[in-house]
């Protein structure tokens, strides 16, 4: 899977959880949740994240720790995805330090 | 909230996943089910209704936009739905020119209501879909047998 353009905000969000250790779904959801507790995530829109992500290769499946009577799927973000959101990121800085820049001088150009 | 309302709403959720795409529901079915029994629970605990109706609101905003389009995606679904649809955008001005004075159309002048220009719209939109379908339908499953002939192996 290419980057173009900036990331959607799910797949960002999922990736920056996983940038903290290997997660299983409802972890995930939590850690969105503090992340960005504006942003809505509901299972549907998180395995379709995880689906697109596992396809692409910027996550893969890892064996958890087995607990209880079914053993959880846990996810690992990749190299690549790790370079991905690391790009997103960068992007994101530029970005603030540009609107940063133009507030200053649009305050300038007040006084 | 209740157990009672916690098993409901799972057995609604198990449902509601039909909606959602095959490929989806067969890799993710059961961690969807799982993700969503854990969150309904955990809300429901923190704020109590107010966390089951934001639980809710999530899920069903989430079925209309991933799960609408994917069946959109088929065809034997698509066209009925969209020439249906087509039916009551073309007819709707007549039944709202008969609301409030004697209907332009009709068979028995004198007899016909809003109501009765709504059923045939009704009508009109339930018999335009079927028909599509039956149109759709055998291409679809042409469609499919060529799939299966263009398989690597096969003929």
């Amino acid at each position: 899977m290419e980057k173009t353009g900036p990331l959607p905000p799910a797949t960002f969000l999922v990736l920056l959880a996983l940038s903290g250790g290997d997660r299983h779904g409802y972890g995930i959801m939590q850690d969105v949740r503090k992340l960005d507790p504006a942003f809505e995530l509901g299972p549907a829109t998180l395995y379709t994240t995880i689906q697109r992500l596992l396809e692409g290769g910027w996550i893969k499946e890892v064996s958890g720790p087995e607990s209880g009577e079914r053993r959880r799927r846990y996810y690992r973000i990749t190299k690549e995805g790790n370079s991905v959101l690391h790009a997103e990121l960068q992007r994101m800085e530029s970005m603030v330090r540009k609107g940063k820049s133009m507030r200053l001088r649009g305050a300038e150009a007040a006084l | 909230m209740t157990p009672r309302f916690l098993r409901w709403s799972l057995r609604a959720y198990r449902r509601l996943l039909i909606l959602y795409p095959d490929d989806l529901r067969r890799d993710f079915g059961q961690e969807m089910l799982e993700a969503f029994a854990q969150d309904l629970s955990a809300e429901c605990a923190a704020s109590g209704i107010k966390g089951a109706i934001r639980v809710w609101r999530i899920t069903l905003r989430e079925t209309i936009r991933i799960g609408l389009p994917a069946w959109l995606q088929i065809p034997s679904v698509a066209v009925p739905a969209l020439s249906a649809a087509a039916v009551v955008v073309s007819q709707s001005p007549l039944l709202i020119m008969t609301i409030g004075r004697e209907a332009p159309l009709r068979f028995h002048p004198g007899d016909a209501t809003p109501l009765d220009a709504l059923y045939a719209l009704a009508i009109d939109a339930v018999v335009t879909a079927l028909t599509s379908f039956v149109a759709v339908y055998p291409w679809k499953r042409a469609s499919l047998i060529s799939l299966d002939i263009s398989r690597p192996g096969i003929g």
